[in-house]
């Protein structure tokens, strides 16, 4: 007998009861032992006293090289835990019981089976070593049936011995853990041919995925588990082709050898969706219930169907994101072609946006680059991950939060629908203020977890406020002012429950968590201009009066109607809305888009808060009565209104965001001779008309953008540098009909394009503009079905950096790359700075001449920015470390 | 009480949301509309455009520059091949100073328009084309409004008359033409949307279209896209050329008329409404103010044979309460046709008329029989040296017109003068005030000579001969005076004759 593993205590077991001691089960193996067969019984499993001896008995008469026993719950030794499985292709376990299957003798013959559980095992010595025994790296289901199929390659017969009983603790709750799901995987990629790898694996991951999203409904959450699994996999992927070549050595058989004994399908998306027929089965309403008292009842029920609805609806709503990505339009730009790119330029790079600047890029840029790099840098999917998770977190988040209250599910789910797509949140949408619109996906986790009750434990608490931050952290890098609303809210809450300490704790959690948030917003932080980003545009919400009256007939409603707390709960919901409708019309007060949107987030915000109550009243029967159901029922017809708003959203598909109007403005430079990346497009109309921020000129608007299409880099604009008032200067002397070769002075600047915006009925400032550039001698109006009156400049050399042997030099991320030609400079038409290079570099005019020595030319990152952005990053990391560890170890 | 404190408090918050002030309106930008029409020199870089050149086999032509600043300066003679890339030449023009391109030098392949880019400023073009036997000349156009208005074209017998669409623009232009003649509004067909492509001109034969007329006013209307017309008009023996303008309530023609050429005005307005029109002629003698006055019918042109006037030459003002159109035409006695209602009564008898004789058959031909004059006798054209022996002043033959300068000022840049061969050229400059004018003249060019102050009665006008460029190696001149004038330039030979109307500065 030989004892493996376990520490101190194993060792001093084994050398009382005169027993050796070795390490692992490998080394068991592998030790000279004069013996034919190795039984291997688990630590914890109590064998009967003629377990071993059915085993032996029934493996020499059947000359069986592995043979298992039958498992029993030791805390309930009439329960079958296993008697071998059969697997799926995934390498599933499969054991063909029904739930709490008690043992009948109805399995008690010896059969062939596709593997046996690891907790008594009998295998012949020679076999285990010609195949290493176990693998120590997998979990125990997973190690069981690579065993089994390794040893079935090589031609062993493997049984099931049913006379042969132990008893063993229950460990089938580990069949989805990572591990397991890992081990699993590595198990196929060991046996498997090449062949059935090209399919199985894919469908693995597709099965695994699946999976994930169907727990959500079961009220697990396994995504983490499914990336873990892979992560694992793919990391001892280089250990796993070695054990392979040894486990395909020397084989007798193949593949079908193994498929007899798999079942079809899979055994872990049957035993879901099983679980999921259950749930909605229970949830039927009975034949009988008509009356009201029942439909009452009802709308608890179904918070699945509901569920399953809002998940619809968002797949639905943001549709177009999905297949044509997000609108191009207003602030609302397509993320930059590069996530890498992205992320580089907020870490300390070049701000491309204009004429280019040292101005820190907002941190949602660097966010969203990291994002869509570990979205295999695929931009669309990126935007719609964002888009579709900012939805459904917030819905789910909002049902959360409204559950601190009792909001049960369903009214929950309604909320939570008004939250994400009701008229705030399309306001927000329509002012394309993108960075809210992702933020506002995670604000109710903020408050939820901030109002959850505090752990015992201190390692627990700091994990809350930990938690609490590294969420509050997201929202603030996706829309900085955002940071401020959970705060706010609780503090409010809690002054409309002035001696609940539960509401004053949650204040200062989230305050807490707000201010470790803080030093995610670096470098940006530390470098922007808080008064003009404060400032920058107009906070002017026109307050749609349908809508206003509507929520404040549902609020006032609920307010009387409801019981005490969720009347609380609508009150504060409608002190928010009108909050925040006073913020985001804060023009008064010289506050701009940024804070206009924090407004609507915060009208968002109060919406749902007020839905919520208003529908979990009416199911109250017992509480809301007489004629406060009356009222209620008032309240539920308005907020039926507010949620049936929220179906606009489905209209367009784009998440409430208005249609694209630059696409079709700036593509077509994509289908010019040459390449439109080379050079800029001048987008001329009325002040908040063009893309992101524009700059003044005479009374009308102007900025320049890249080619073929903006990007999101480019939304915002920095203070006008040497190479901006060089431009308006510019553009002064073409309005004030100085010059009829306006191409060629705007050539200087890049410029090759110029696209006049409509801005609407009384195209004022089209017709200005147009009536601008038209009496241009060097200006081609160019026709061919543009929307927009567009014109080409003839003049030469209109584009961004230029060689002294007039070479363009195409646009490589924030830089530009293009022929070697030394000795030759090369003008880089970006606002001057010395951090352009390499090589020497001097300042002309407002522009930068390098040396064309390299095919690269770059702005040299600014380390103190770059160490910056690294330490918030490793922040966050570190903010979810505690909040896991804390969580795990309390 | 809870409940009735948030209400309280969601109510106070409400009022104060709904009540926040909204922001200012954006206002309209503070450029674009409808530019003025300004026909003068300014201190920036400014493109002219020529609409009528030709350098060709038989003709030239020249480009005749002027500048007060040091100036560099484009001409371009795009190809009739749209495709084809414009003939181009740069010069340098010391300011202040004046200039004669010859448009052979740069290409010689016929009509052309052509376009003269100024990188400063004030600086002005003018043209003139001339072979033996024709002499026309154009002050080139630097505004380009969206509607132009072309008066005095004949297309009776005898004359035949083209509408040049010049484009030096990229884009392609889109116009709408439409013409009022002596019976009214006069449909042209397949005028309602000519297409002129970018960088290129075209040129429509008026005779062919609507024939057989005596006075015909046409408006050109862009719809897309920038055109600059000229009218070009030929007799026979000699062509003038005239671009569009703008309307105005105030003309003046510093000239009317070269001893040999019987002047004519030529009135017209569009839109609703009539004009009622004073005319004031300036002899050597003195002005006659109200000398005549008409209403202008919006759907008839006016010709008026100033010479029934006054004894010409005379400069002319031309006041109407609403803005109209006006162009002098001039030409042999006979040479245009009378759309005047002319009683029986008030003929007086056969034509005294020099050089080659006109009639066209139709009462115009009675024209001649209106040649009472006002004031007989000789207008002086310089105030020569007494006592010396009156030479026999030449008497020319030929067509010329040109179009009023609309605004009196106090400099004028005159170029090309003396500049074709064989040719007299003269300064007229009218003083329409009630000061006298004092007015510098000085030469532009190689010369050295210094300025030279002339000084003109209030209401009247001063002819200054240009000695030739040949002899002077001056083929400008810089005018200021210490109140506005008006100016013009007339170049007159054996080929024919051509006025200029001079730029000013603005």
């Amino acid at each position: 007998m030989i004892v493996v593993g376990g520490e101190a205590d194993a060792r001093r077991i084994a050398t009382e009861h005169d027993a050796g001691w070795i390490a692992n089960i490998g080394g068991a193996v592998d030790a000279s032992i004069d013996a034919s067969h190795l039984w291997i019984v688990r630590e914890g499993v109590e064998p009967r006293p003629d377990a071993l001896g059915s085993l032996v008995h029934a493996a020499t008469q059947l000359d069986a090289s592995v043979a298992g026993s039958k498992v029993l719950d030791l805390d309930d030794p009439d329960r079958l835990l296993s008697v071998g499985f059969a697997t799926d292709v995934f390498d599933f376990p499969y054991t063909g019981f029904d739930s709490d299957e008690r043992d009948q003798g109805q399995y008690d013959v010896v059969r062939d089976v596709a593997a046996v559980a690891g907790q008594s095992v009998l295998l012949r010595l020679d076999l285990a070593r010609g195949l290493g025994g176990p693998d120590r790296s997998m979990a125990a289901f997973a190690a069981a049936v690579d065993f089994c199929q390794r040893a079935r390659l090589r031609g062993a017969r493997i049984i099931l011995v049913p006379s042969s009983e132990v008893l063993a603790r229950d460990d089938w709750g580990n069949i989805d853990r990572w591990r397991e799901r890992g081990g699993r995987l590595r198990a196929m990629t060991k046996v498997y041919a090449p062949t059935t790898l090209l399919w199985a694996l894919p469908m693995a991951f597709l099965s695994g995925l699946l999976q994930s999203v169907l727990a959500l409904f079961l009220g697990k959450w396994r995504f983490f588990d499914w990336l873990r699994a892979w992560g694992w996999y793919l990391l001892k992927l280089p250990s796993t082709l070695g054990a392979r070549r040894v486990a395909r050595r020397g084989r007798v058989v193949g593949d079908s050898e193994l498929f007899r004994y798999q079942v079809t399908g899979s055994v872990g998306l049957k035993s879901d969706i099983t679980q999921l027929s259950d749930r909605v089965r229970d949830r039927l309403p009975g034949e009988d219930r008509l009356s009201v008292e029942a439909i009452g009842s009802e709308i608890r029920r179904p918070s699945f169907v509901v569920g399953a609805v809002a998940f619809l609806f968002v797949l639905l709503a943001t549709r177009s994101i999905w297949t044509v990505g997000l609108p191009a339009i207003g602030y609302s730009l397509p993320f930059v072609e590069s996530g890498p790119s992205a992320v580089g330029a907020y870490a300390g790079g070049w701000n491309p946006a204009g004429l280019g600047s040292v101005e820190p890029l907002r941190p949602l840029i660097g966010l969203v680059g990291l994002i869509q790099t570990i979205l295999l840098d695929n931009r669309r999917l990126a935007e719609f991950v964002l888009i579709a998770g900012s939805w459904l977190l917030g819905i789910w988040g909002m049902v959360r939060l409204l559950r601190t209250w009792g909001v049960a599910a369903v009214a929950g789910t309604l909320a939570g629908v008004v939250f994400v797509s009701g008229s705030g949140a399309q306001a927000i949408a329509q002012q394309t203020s993108v960075g809210i619109v992702f933020a506002v996906g995670l604000i109710p986790w903020v408050m939820r977890l901030s109002l959850a009750p505090i752990p015992a434990s201190w390692l627990a608490r700091i994990a809350r406020v930990a938690a609490v931050a590294a969420i509050a952290g997201v929202v603030a890098v996706l829309a900085p002012l955002a940071l401020l609303i959970p705060p706010a809210t609780l503090l409010v809450w809690a002054l409309v429950n002035i001696t609940d300490r539960a509401a004053w704790r949650a204040v200062v959690v989230s305050g807490a968590a707000t201010v470790l948030a803080v030093p995610l917003l670096f470098p940006w932080l530390g470098a922007a201009d808080l008064s003009r980003f404060l400032s920058e545009g107009t906070a002017y919400w026109a307050i749609p009066t349908v809508t206003a009256i509507v929520a404040g007939v549902a609020a006032l409603s609920t307010l009387l109607a409801a019981p005490q707390r969720l009347a609380l709960v609508a009150g504060w919901g409608a002190i928010i809305v009108v909050a925040g409708a006073f913020v985001a019309r804060s023009v008064g007060f010289d506050l701009g888009h940024e804070v206009e949107g924090v407004g609507l987030a915060l009208i968002t915000l109060g919406l749902a808060l007020i839905v919520g109550p208003s529908f979990e009243s009416i199911t109250r029967t017992r509480e809301v009565g007489g004629w406060r159901r009356l009222v209620a029922g008032v309240a539920v017809a308005a907020s039926v209104f507010l949620v049936a708003a929220s179906a606009l959203t489905v209209v367009g598909g784009r998440a409430g965001f208005p249609s694209d109007e630059y696409r079709d403005a700036f593509t077509f430079t994509a289908a010019r001779p040459g390449d439109p990346t080379a050079s800029r497009i001048l987008v001329v109309g009325a002040p908040g008309g063009l893309p992101g921020d524009d700059r003044i000129v005479s009374g009308a608007a102007y900025r320049l953008v890249s080619a073929p299409m903006p990007e999101s880099w480019e939304t915002y604009l920095h203070e006008a540098r040497i190479g901006d008032d060089a431009l308006a200067e510019t553009l002064k002397l073409i309005i004030g009909g100085e010059t009829k070769r306006a191409g060629e002075l705007l050539a200087a600047f890049g410029i090759r394009w110029i696209v006049v915006l409509d801005d609407g009925d009384s195209d004022r400032f089209t017709n200005a503009w147009r009536s601008t550039f038209a009496g241009q001698l060097d200006l081609v109006p160019l026709g061919g079905g543009l929307g927009n009156t567009t014109f080409e400049n003839e003049a030469e050399s209109a584009v961004r950096a230029l060689s002294g042997s007039e070479n363009a030099w195409t646009r490589s991320g924030t830089g530009y790359a293009g022929e070697v030609e030394p000795g030759v400079d090369l003008e880089v038409r970006e606002n001057a700075n010395a951090r352009w290079g390499p090589g020497e570099w001097e300042q002309r005019d407002w522009a930068n001449a390098l040396a064309a020595s390299g095919d690269v030319v770059e702005f040299e990152t600014i380390g103190s920015r770059r160490t910056q952005a690294l330490a918030a990053a490793a922040w966050l990391v570190a903010l979810v470390g505690f909040s896991w560890v804390g969580r795990r170890f309390s | 009480m809870r409940r009735a404190a948030v209400v309280i408090v969601v109510g106070v918050l409400g009022m104060l949301a709904f009540t926040q002030t909204a922001p200012v309106a954006v206002g309209p930008p503070n450029f674009g509309t409808a530019p003025a029409d300004v026909a003068a020199a300014t201190g920036d870089p400014s493109a002219w455009y020529c609409p009528w050149v030709a350098a060709g086999a038989l003709r030239d032509s020249a480009f005749n520059l002027a500048s007060m600043v040091d100036v560099g300066a484009v001409i371009t003679l795009p190809s009739p091949n749209p495709t084809e890339d414009p003939d181009s030449r740069e010069i340098q023009l010391r300011g202040p100073g004046a200039r004669s391109m010859d448009a052979g030098a740069i290409i010689r392949r016929g009509a052309s328009p052509g376009v003269v880019e100024f990188d400063d400023g004030p600086a002005v073009t003018t043209s003139a084309t001339w072979s033996e036997e024709l002499l026309t000349g154009d002050r080139c156009v630097v505004s380009v409004p969206k509607v132009w208005h072309l008066v005095g074209g004949i297309t009776a017998e005898g004359f035949s008359l083209e509408l040049q669409l010049f484009n030096p623009f990229a884009e392609s232009a889109k116009v709408r033409v439409e013409a009022i003649t002596e019976f009214g509004s006069s449909p042209l067909a397949g005028f309602e949307n000519i297409d002129i492509p970018g960088r290129s001109w075209v040129t429509e034969d008026l005779s062919r279209v609507i024939p057989f007329l005596d006075n015909a006013s046409f408006t050109v209307t862009s719809e897309s896209g920038i055109v600059i017309p000229s009218l070009v008009l030929n007799n026979g023996t000699d062509e003038a050329s005239w671009p569009g303008t703008g309307q105005s309530t105030t003309w003046d023609f510093p000239v009317t008329s070269v001893r040999g050429l019987v002047p004519t005005l030529v009135l017209s307005k569009t839109g609703s409404g009539g004009a009622t029109v004073a005319i004031d002629l300036f002899t050597p003698d003195g002005p006659i103010l109200d000398a005549d006055g008409r209403i202008v019918s919006p759907l008839e042109p006016v010709r008026i044979n100033l010479a029934d006037l006054a004894e010409p030459p005379f400069a002319v003002r031309v006041r109407s309460n609403v803005p109209v159109s006006a162009v002098i035409q001039a030409g042999p006695e006979g040479t245009f046709p009378s759309t005047d209602v002319v009683l029986p009564e008030d003929d007086d008898g056969g034509a005294t008329d020099e050089g080659e004789e006109v009639t066209p058959e139709d009462p115009a031909g009675e024209e001649s029989t209106t040649e009472t004059t006002v004031a007989e006798g000789e207008a002086s054209d310089s105030e020569e040296g007494a006592g010396e022996e009156p030479e026999e002043p030449v008497s020319y033959d030929g067509l010329a017109a040109m179009p009023g300068n609309v605004d009196a000022l106090e400099r004028w840049l005159v170029p090309g003068l003396g500049i074709v061969p064989g040719a007299d050229t003269s300064v007229w400059i009218l003083n329409p005030t009630g000061e006298q004018a004092t007015v510098t003249m000085s030469p532009l060019g190689v010369s050295s000579e210094g300025p030279e102050k002339v000084l003109i009665p209030p209401g009247t006008y001063l002819e200054v001969p240009i000695a030739p460029l040949s002899e002077t190696g001056n083929s400008g001149m810089l005018l200021e005076a210490n109140i506005p004038v008006s100016v013009a330039v007339t170049i007159a030979g054996p080929q024919g004759v051509a006025f200029i109307g001079g730029v000013g500065i603005g």
